[in-house]
């Protein structure tokens, strides 16, 4: 069923984010051509510039559209009208919501691989050789270390749950929108946007109450362990935010969950 | 033909009486198959089990039987269906002559009536 | 005495202040067309969201087949929802391989067989389809499903006479012994006929639940006219 699923899903996200993501390629191989006929004159100055420009803004909007797209079709498959035929199927809602999360991000990653291609005709030639032995260099230098090997693995898992949040974030905002009668997209909003204060201010508190007590000398202890054990340390907060911020999906994920599970309620 | 049902009344005895109906009118000859309980429930719109019953019922006066795997026949017997045609007759008359009652005509008057509208027609 | 196809025991739902359903009670065997008749508000459009499974009922017990609503049951039920329920930029042929692919009962060649007979090709675009056509074609594929129970929410509401007596063919058409069509409607007149028993529900409870002929024979009225007496206002 899950594979059902998928399958379903990946072809509706195509529809929209296939032409998209070409048209970005295109327009790098465009530019790249453009730039091989280099000269004076005013005339390839505009060329070439507006070329370049519209790479970039074709980038960029490649990273929104990816994250609105899957946001806009979480809400209109499974809470609106289509939403009777998906949760009618014989699918649970935590099969749902996990084929809807994986999609999302395996598009995001498809634009990040995409943009990493663009680029690079892009920049082809001498330059991006020139790049490449930098960046060699670089992470020779980065991975000597054993411990490098574990902070890229903490960082990349962080980045990958850090995703999954934001994704999950505003499925918890759609799903309680949808608790309400009226209004669901804006209740949606401001759900997001009640969450984005609260933590706005908890983040405040936060900074405010270690001030305070670092000035008491109270976080003396931390402070020494900081220094005895730099590496130590960063491991531990490392992988502190990962457990954080899962949790905090996690308790998003329920949100949805329960939400499908009990109070959906399609018009 | 098609198949009148009135609404007030149950479904299962007018079914009944229509296919007897079908049956002296000759549309369902003697010793001939019958329509399949689905088609019967197609063409009168109504639900298949309805028509089942009434065929189970029609079994029951021998005015049809069933052979497992050929379906529904008619009896060579045509007796009962008769019978059945003889009293939707009846009833038909008590309800004319009953509306006539309403009307203001009694029997006799009904009787003429009836009579010189006949005469009219064959003018 | 068989087992029973569908059964509801004091079933009880509230919406913030609003008892939509309260201490709903009947049972359904298969084999059967039954008409779910009640005015707007009468707690039909809730008890045919939980049997599919799409609202969870705050007490009572709810079995279809056995089972409480959940995956399984989904397997068994084949719903034709009120609303337009389809994605509109797909296919006919879209749609009718996204069935296939979700249901094991789904029967791919009837669904075809009853497009041709429509003239709906299958490589038609959904949100091309008149309304009426789109109609149709939810109907075909909610009846090409060889379901256990199917429940049809208002079959025939803002559809042409013609296409009425499309649905109730098709309806006759494709009558299981081992299954049962729940029909809810307030279009009581047009599908009487086509009904074994009918249930009334009023302000979430059921207020009669009896066989068309038993009614007829009773009352010696059509259904339809009996409703109008019912729930006179």
């Amino acid at each position: 069923m899950v594979k059902k699923l998928f399958k379903h899903e990946i072809v509706s996200y195509l529809r929209t984010l296939l032409p998209v993501n070409l048209i970005v390629l295109a327009i790098a191989i465009m530019t790249r051509v453009v730039l091989f006929f280099e000269n004076d004159s005013i005339i390839y100055g505009l060329v070439a510039g507006s070329s370049i420009v519209m790479l970039f803004v074709g980038i960029i909007a490649c990273i929104y559209m990816t994250f609105i797209v899957s946001i806009v079709r979480f809400y209109k498959n499974l809470f609106t009208a289509e939403g009777y035929l998906m949760f009618t199927l014989p699918v649970t809602p935590t099969q749902h919501i996990f084929v809807k999360l994986l999609t999302a991000m395996l598009f995001e990653v498809i634009a990040i691989v995409n943009i990493i291609l663009s680029m690079t005709i892009f920049i082809s030639g001498e330059l991006f050789v020139e790049i490449l032995k930098a960046l060699g260099y670089l992470l020779k230098d980065l991975f000597s270390s054993p411990h490098a090997v574990f902070y890229f693995i903490e960082v990349l898992i962080g980045i990958l749950i850090a995703g999954a949040y934001a994704y999950l974030l505003w499925y918890a905002c759609i799903s309680l929108g949808q608790r309400s009668r009226k209004n669901r997209i804006f209740m949606a909003v401001l759900a997001y946007f009640a969450y984005y204060m609260i933590t706005q201010i908890v983040a405040t508190v936060f900074m405010i109450v270690v001030m305070i007590l670092g000035s008491a000398g109270v976080l003396e202890n931390f402070a020494n362990f900081f220094v005895l054990h730099p590496y130590a340390s960063v491991h531990i907060l490392l992988i502190a935010y990962d457990l954080f911020m899962a949790a905090l999906g996690t308790l998003f994920f329920f949100i949805v969950r329960n939400t499908m599970k009990n109070k959906l309620n399609l018009e | 033909m098609e198949w009148t049902l009135d609404k007030s009344r149950p479904i299962c005895p007018q079914i009944c009486e229509q296919v007897c109906l079908r049956i002296v009118l000759g549309e369902f000859q003697a010793g001939e198959r019958l329509l399949s309980v689905r088609d019967v429930a197609l063409a009168a719109g109504v639900n298949p089990n309805t028509v089942q019953k009434s065929f189970d019922i029609l079994e029951e006066k021998g005015i049809l039987y069933s052979q497992r795997g050929s379906g529904w026949f008619v009896s060579e017997d045509v007796a009962s269906a008769r019978e059945m045609y003889s009293e939707i007759l009846n009833e038909k008359t008590a309800e004319y002559f009953s509306a006539m009652r309403a009307l203001g005509m009694d029997h006799e008057q009904t009787k003429k009536y009836v009579s010189e509208w006949i005469a009219q027609k064959e003018d | 005495m068989s087992e029973k196809l569908l059964c509801l025991e004091n079933v009880v739902k509230r919406y913030s202040n609003v008892l939509a359903l309260n201490n709903a009670t009947f049972s359904l065997d298969s084999g059967k067309i039954v008409g779910l008749l009640g005015p707007n508000g009468s707690g039909k459009t809730t008890l045919i969201k939980i049997l599919n499974g799409l609202l969870t009922a705050d007490s009572g017990k709810v079995e279809i087949n056995g089972l409480a609503p959940g995956v399984e049951t989904k397997k068994i039920v084949a719903y034709l929802p009120d609303n337009n329920y389809l994605n509109s930029y797909m296919t006919v042929r879209q749609i009718v391989n996204f069935f296939k692919d979700f249901y094991d009962d789904f029967r791919e060649n009837l669904a075809y067989e009853m497009l041709e007979k429509l003239g709906i090709s299958p490589d038609t675009k959904l949100k091309t389809l008149s309304k009426g056509n789109k109609e149709k074609v939810c109907l075909i594929l909610t009846m090409s499903r060889n379901a256990k129970l199917y429940v049809l929410d208002e079959p025939i509401a803002g559809v042409d006479p013609a296409a009425r007596d499309y649905v109730i063919r098709t309806i006759i058409n494709n009558y299981n012994p081992e299954a049962t069509v729940l029909i809810s409607t307030h279009l009581i007149s047009d599908i009487e006929q086509v009904l074994d028993e009918v249930i009334f529900i009023r302000d979430g409870s059921v207020v009669l639940h009896k066989s068309i002929d038993e009614i007829r024979e009773e009352h010696a009225k059509s259904v339809d006219e009996l409703f109008r007496e019912v729930f006179r206002w």
